[in-house]
């Protein structure tokens, strides 16, 4: 990590070697008053620009006007004041401060500073990720990898959906690698093992705990202390083991098969599925409490047909530094193709055409490689889930079309992060269709189970 | 100086002692010499204000 540039900006002389101590390890600069202060601002370029309000006897709150100066010079203008009245914290915010801290606890508020300052960092990390590690020009995927960017550091759990080969293992672990979690990235395929191999591959086991346990084994919830433990194929897990691990998630501490003392471990999950989510839910594959527990923010990343901008940059981007040319018409074919495998399809399409091509790659060499199977159509029982047809022969169609509604509201609530404003714009309905579905949809699940 | 003002450079001067107090625990023995000399400075600072604060004559 390179040093950051910083001025302090304090008239107490104590204050400033105490913030010295505290920002050992970057290029700190000091500043005692407000002409001195300008004088830097203006001489150089600071990261961060750490400022004290009052500098000096008889001051008046000089140390507000250094706050534009600072934002307008491209430097993150934070304040540390003992003096925290509302007024002077909206004054210090309406002029551009972008964080207000109080005095007392430096430590732990510079330190908090950089963390949040590198996380964000205007947005530098997001850019460089974007054009390198997970490549994409749609709007939509760039504001959703910038926005997960920033729980990053944190200890919140994520959820990763979409299609199979859309980049969620990528995803995952370029959120651990700028986590700042000094652990391991330990990945496992839910869907890969049985349920007595997935919690003997998860929570490890002790010699002789069953048979062929010849000797002691480190589970991935150990391996992934102070990292991130990638759960991928969540739907596939058995409800049994989803109790087991949630309490594991909330305690923080599991017992290794055959083993008689509790092992801790402080991983943080990540979390991902191609499965619908709701479905999985209503048709109880999924325990309610489990998905409250790993799915903290939800990012949705969408399949390759939906990002269209994206193919070219990635086909460029796979070949390394050879550079491929395709004819107008053979490019046009490549862009109306649907890629039901998406990235992960893409990539082998790439290296086929990249291995064994010489000029221009022609229409039907595209061909030639494309798969002619387009997206495997979804099965026609995908299109209505079983216990939706049961609600419906049950209580009938409209019954059945409520709780539909009610189950694409509430998700796209929950996707709003709770702001049905959101959710009313994007469903194109009225508020008053809103509640009128929530309401029916919940007299009708009060008469049966519901899905 | 206002009451307002002197009180809040009070506290400014307790917050700083309370930070370079902690700091003490773990600095280098040169280091700690330094920050015992800015502490007694600030703390004369504050024993002005005090005084001040009660209308006493400074000295």
């Amino acid at each position: 990590m390179s040093k950051l540039n910083i001025l302090v900006v304090e008239d107490n002389v104590l204050a400033r070697e105490v913030m010295a101590e505290h920002l050992a390890g970057q290029v700190v600069d000091f500043a005692a008053d407000r002409p001195t202060a300008e004088r830097k601002l203006k001489a150089g370029h600071y990261d961060i620009c750490f400022i004290d309000l009052v500098l000096g006897e008889g001051d008046d709150y000089s140390g507000l006007k250094l706050i534009p100066l600072a934002a307008s010079r491209g430097s993150y203008p934070v304040v540390m004041s003992s003096c925290d009245t509302e007024e002077t914290i909206s004054r210090a915010y309406a002029l551009g401060c972008k964080e207000f801290y109080v005095k007392g606890d430096e430590a732990h508020s510079v330190a908090a500073t950089i963390a949040r300052y590198m996380r964000d960092d205007g947005g530098k990390s997001a850019q460089k990720i974007l054009a390198g590690d997970f490549i994409t020009n749609d709007p939509e995927t760039r504001a959703l990898v910038s926005e997960a960017l920033k729980y990053t550091a944190t200890d919140l759990p994520l959820m990763l959906l979409g299609p199979s080969g859309t980049g969620k293992t990528t995803l995952a672990q370029l959120l651990h690698a700028h986590s700042g979690r000094e652990g391991d990235f330990v990945a496992i395929n839910c869907a890969a093992y049985s349920e007595d191999l997935l919690e003997a591959e998860l929570f490890g086991y002790k010699r002789g705990s069953f048979t062929g346990a010849h000797e002691n084994r480190t589970g991935k919830l150990a391996q992934a202390d102070k990292g991130t433990l990638f759960l991928d194929e969540i739907g596939a897990m058995s409800q049994n083991m989803q109790v087991k691990l949630l309490k594991a998630i909330e305690e923080k501490s599991f017992y290794p098969l055959g083993a008689d003392k509790p092992e801790y471990s402080d991983f943080r999950i990540i979390s991902a599925t191609l499965e619908d989510v709701q479905i999985l839910l209503a048709e109880n594959k999924l325990r309610f409490d489990f998905f409250q527990r790993v799915h903290g923010m939800t990012l949705l990343l969408k399949p390759l047909a939906r990002r269209k901008c994206d193919i070219m940059p990635l086909v460029q981007a796979f070949t390394g530094k050879k550079r491929l040319a395709f004819a107008p018409e053979a490019r046009e074919y490549l862009l109306a193709h649907n890629w039901p495998g998406n990235t992960r399809e893409l990539k082998r399409f790439v290296e086929l055409i990249g291995a064994g091509t010489q000029g221009m790659v022609t229409l039907e060499t595209v061909k030639r490689h494309i798969t002619p199977a387009a997206a495997p159509s979804r099965p026609a029982k995908a299109a209505v889930t079983q216990a939706q047809y049961e609600c419906a022969l049950r209580h009938g169609l409209a019954a059945a079309a409520d709780q539909f509604s009610a189950g694409v509201i509430n998700r796209c609530i929950m996707e709003n992060h709770g702001k049905k404003a959101a959710a009313l714009a994007q469903l194109k309905i009225s508020k008053t269709l809103l509640y009128a579905t929530l309401e029916r949809a919940g007299r009708t699940e009060g008469n049966h189970d519901g899905y | 100086m206002t009451d307002t003002e002197i009180i809040h450079r009070l506290k400014s001067n307790a917050i700083s002692l309370k930070d370079a107090a902690a700091l003490l625990e773990r600095c280098a023995p040169e280091k700690k010499t330094k920050f015992i000399g800015l502490m007694r400075e600030v703390m004369r600072d504050t024993e002005r204000l005090l005084a001040a604060l009660e209308g006493k004559p400074q000295g």
